[in-house]
Parts: C-alpha cells; structure tokens; sequence
C-alpha cells in the first residue's frame, strides 16, 4: 500500500526530469570544465605540466606553445592550483560538451604570438 | 539427487556487476556457492607505486565513482600521519559534510537497486529523484557531482561557501522527510515485506565469525563502525552508530535509511558548528617522506571500513594496499545464499551494496592464491561446461 500511495501523490507534479539537449543544466559555481589557458600572463614556468597526474599538458618553451590533450585530461584542476601567476594562468572554463568524432580533436595546441597576446 | 553449477554474472541480465558466482543447486535451492572475482581488475595499487604522492591522491579518487571522497580522505588522512601532519579543523568539518552527503547518495543508490531487483521500478525512480537532492547539495557545495577533488594533502583543496548553507539545510530537511517516508514503505509495504524478511539471513554469529562490514555487520546487531572512535570530528557531533538487529536483506535497508537520517542529522549539527579558519596546511609541491615510513589510514565508507596501508619510497609510494569494504563484506556471500533459491540471489546480492569496481582492483592478491590453489584442470574443465 506504501508505494500506491506514494505513486497516486506524485500524480500531478511537474516531471523531475530534464530535457536536456534543449534545456541545459544550471552550471554551480566552481564547476571544473575545460581547462583554458591565458597567453597573456603565462610565463612557461612548466609547473602545470610537470603537476599534472595524467600528464595531459605539453609546453614548448622555444616556440611559446602550451599545449593540451583533452582525451587525458582529468578535469582534477591541480594545474590551476600549481599555476604561480596572478590571475592564473590556467583554470577551469564552464564548458562541458566536448564530445567529439575524431581523437585528434582533442589535442589543443595554443601558442603566444610575438606581439604578445 | 541432481547437483548442478548455475552460472551467476559476470554478464547476467539480473545483476549488473561485473562478478561471477557459481550456484550449486539443488533444483532451485542453493547448496553452495563460489565467488570469482577478476572481471574488472584495474592494476590501481601498482600504478600507485610511479606517481608521486600529491598525483596519487587523484587515482585515489578514481577508484570509486561513488565514495571517491571517501578513498582521498583515507589516502590523504594516511599522507598526513605520515607526515604528523594535523590539518586544520575547518578542513575536518568539511571532509566530514562532504562524505555524509555522499554516504546519503551511496544508500540510496543502493536501497534503490534493492527495489529495482524486487522489480518495484516505481520506488526505484522515486528513491532516485530523491537521491538528486543529495546530488545537487554536492553540486551545490564542491561544484561537481562526482570526482569533488575536494582533498589535498594537508587539508581541503576548496572552501564551502556560508551563502550555501540556507539551501543546504533546506535540501536536508526535504532529503529527512523523504527518507522517513521509505522507512515507512519499507517497513509497511505488504509486498516488499513478505519479499525480503528472512531472506538472506546473516545470524550475530556468524556475522562475528566472518565479520562483515558496514551496514551488512549492523543489521546483524554488531556495532562496529569507524566513525564510532571519533576520527575527523564525529566525536565532536556525538555520532551515534545504527545497529539492527534482524540480519536479513529488509533490514540491511532500514539500517541504511537510519544510517541516511544519521547522517542528514550530523551534516545538519557540523554547519551550524563548523569554525572559521583556515582550509589547507601548505605542504611542498613534490612531497618527501622518509623512506620506509609506513602507516595505516582507516575511515568508514558508506560500504563500511575502508583501509588504506601506506609504505613511502622517499617521493613516491612503495606500497599502496588498499582494503575496500566490499572486498570484506563478500566472505558471508556464502553463508547468506545458501539455502535459499535462485530468485532470491538478486535482491540478496543488492542488498550487501556490493561495489566491484573498488573490491576487483584488489584480486591481484586474490588471483595468485587462486592460481595455487582453485583453478585446477578439473576446474577449468568444469567452467567450460557450464
Ligand atoms: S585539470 Fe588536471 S588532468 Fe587536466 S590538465 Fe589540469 S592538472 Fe592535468
Ligand atoms: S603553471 Fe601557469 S604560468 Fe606556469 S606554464 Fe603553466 S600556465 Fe604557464
């Protein structure tokens, strides 16, 4: 009897579910996302890389490029922890869709122009 | 008379964990039974052993997707005995919110599933609406819903913010008056107690002889629960452990749900409680500890005790060994199937809330012994006949 009378409560109530794809989800606030990077202030001190568990952060140093591999990425956010600069030179954005076809994809390569920015 | 093995799992439409069990059976009663572990081994402790101790935390968490706080918490509660590092008390408050909220999830997650395997998919979806509360009070207060990496070593990686704390309560007032709504249901319904009283039946006895942990060894009326000794702050918030005392599967779920009211009561006392201050002790990016130094961390996950042993090699691990509750939990597997029938052995499996994805990492062990000692050709042969 327990169940019957819960179901017939619930009868009337707006359904718990969401539909997703077309009613998106409220973001909390230090939600971890993709990781993004700021050439603006970073200064290639390598600490993002070397503290990363998964080992998902590539720099090349010479070439100013500062590169990620999403695929690997565990979205732990230690590199925005480790990053020196201020404001950080790393951290997590909102964005949650990355699926993607192709593997690839997924290595971001980012570099720092000459002129700064 | 007519033995025969009935293979249960790996893959079995009525059970979704990746584990196997022999049934011998006896027309439909259940002589005997043979647990084979090993379907999911993720080799987690060896590669402890080539990440140093600040990265290991992270694998830590991955063990479990469902008490993830639960195993940083134990890796960084050892990395700090260890260290004789004592963190600071806001950090203790905010580990302890964390794992109760999580606690309530992982309950609920099971008592769901409990209700599932008696084909009551009804209360299941209700149980797991309600569940979302606890979801979102996580989302609500670490910003993620599972994988918080809210642990470091030293303290916690992110405060919790007071503006929070109105909803917080607000949620775990709604989550307290659900719960004692299934409480209700499951001690009540007439269909859910004709199923599942006096099955699965775990004796006092027998529960001190194979000792069970968690929920599985209160329901049996045994006592026994880490948090009692007062780790973190649950001395401070006058914890109180739940026991039961009919040792079957109906009362492995009333001690859950109390368990949950438990736990909504001491997330509710540590906010009003919880100190200002400060939320880590810095400790250096690439951490040393003396080599050979070695240490155990025990705290109670939502399965039970879960024990991590630590060995340190100077920068790294040189021995993680990890003891999760469902690995304990599965020697009575035995003794609460048989003599009951094949129907039965789904809600009765349920009910144990067995989590494999933690206990198949630990087969390491289990498969060498295995090796030597189970796995004849006879074995063999039999296995591929069945
Ligand atoms: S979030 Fe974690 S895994 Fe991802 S790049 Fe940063 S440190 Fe590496
Ligand atoms: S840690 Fe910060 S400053 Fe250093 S390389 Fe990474 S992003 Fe740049």
């Amino acid at each position: 009897m327990g169940i019957l009378s819960e179901a017939i409560k619930r009868i009337l109530e707006r359904p718990a579910t969401r539909k997703y794809p077309k009613e998106k989800p409220k973001i909390p606030e230090g939600f971890r996302g993709r990781i993004e990077w700021n050439p603006e202030t970073c200064i290639f001190c390598m600490l993002c890389a070397i503290n990363c568990p998964t080992n998902a952060i590539t720099i090349n140093k010479e070439k100013k490029e500062w590169s990620i591999d999403i695929g690997k990425c565990i979205f732990c956010g230690r590199c925005h922890d480790v990053c020196p600069t201020k404001p950080k030179s790393v951290s997590n954005s909102k964005k949650y869709e990355l699926a993607e076809y192709e593997k690839e994809k997924f290595r971001l390569k980012f570099r720092k122009s000459e002129r700064g920015g | 008379m007519n033995e025969f093995y009935i293979p249960f799992g790996p893959q079995h439409p009525a059970l979704i964990e990746p584990v196997h069990i022999k049934l011998k059976v006896d027309g439909e009663k259940i002589v005997d039974s043979e647990l084979v572990l090993g379907y999911n081994h993720k080799g987690i402790e060896k590669s402890f052993e080539n990440r140093w101790w600040a990265k290991g935390m992270y694998l830590s968490e991955r063990v479990c997707g469902i008490c993830g706080h639960y195993h940083t918490s134990c890796f960084a509660q050892g990395v700090e005995n260890l260290l004789d590092l004592e963190i600071p008390e806001r950090a203790k408050y905010i580990r302890v919110i964390i794992g109760e909220i999580e606690r309530i999830h992982s309950h609920m997650l099971a008592l769901g599933i409990v209700a599932y395997e008696l084909g009551l998919d009804t209360l299941f979806h209700y149980i797991f609406r309600d569940r979302e509360l606890a979801m979102e009070t996580q989302e609500l207060l670490t910003g993620n819903r599972v994988h918080f990496v809210m642990n470091v070593i030293g303290g916690v990686r992110k405060d919790i913010e007071t503006k929070y704390f109105n909803l917080v309560e607000k949620n775990m007032e709604r989550l307290d008056n659900r719960l004692h709504e299934y409480l209700k249901i499951f001690k009540t319904d007439t269909a859910i107690r004709k199923r599942i009283t006096h099955i699965g039946y775990l004796s006092r006895r027998k529960a001190k002889e194979l000792t069970p942990v968690g929920p599985n060894i209160r329901a049996s009326g045994i006592k026994y629960d880490v948090r009692e000794s007062g780790y973190l702050v649950y001395d401070n918030l006058g914890f109180k452990a739940v026991t039961g005392e009919g040792g079957d599967v109906l009362e492995r779920c009333v001690v859950r749900i109390k368990e949950c009211l438990e736990s909504v009561r001491l997330i509710e006392d540590a906010l009003v409680k919880i100190p200002k201050g400060e939320i880590s002790k810095s400790v250096p990016l690439l951490l040393k500890i003396p080599e050979g130094r070695e240490t155990v961390s025990r705290v109670e996950a939502p399965r039970g005790e879960l024990i991590y042993y630590l060995k340190s090699a100077g920068d790294k691990p040189y021995r993680v060994k990890i003891r999760t509750p469902t690995y304990q939990t599965f020697t009575i597997i035995n003794e609460i199937l048989r003599g009951y029938e094949i129907p039965d052995v789904p809600v009765i499996i349920a009910s144990l809330d067995p989590c494999l994805s933690c206990t198949d990492r630990l087969t390491i062990v289990d498969l060498n012994t295995e090796r030597e000692r189970v796995v004849s050709g006879d074995d063999i042969r039999r296995r591929e006949t069945l």
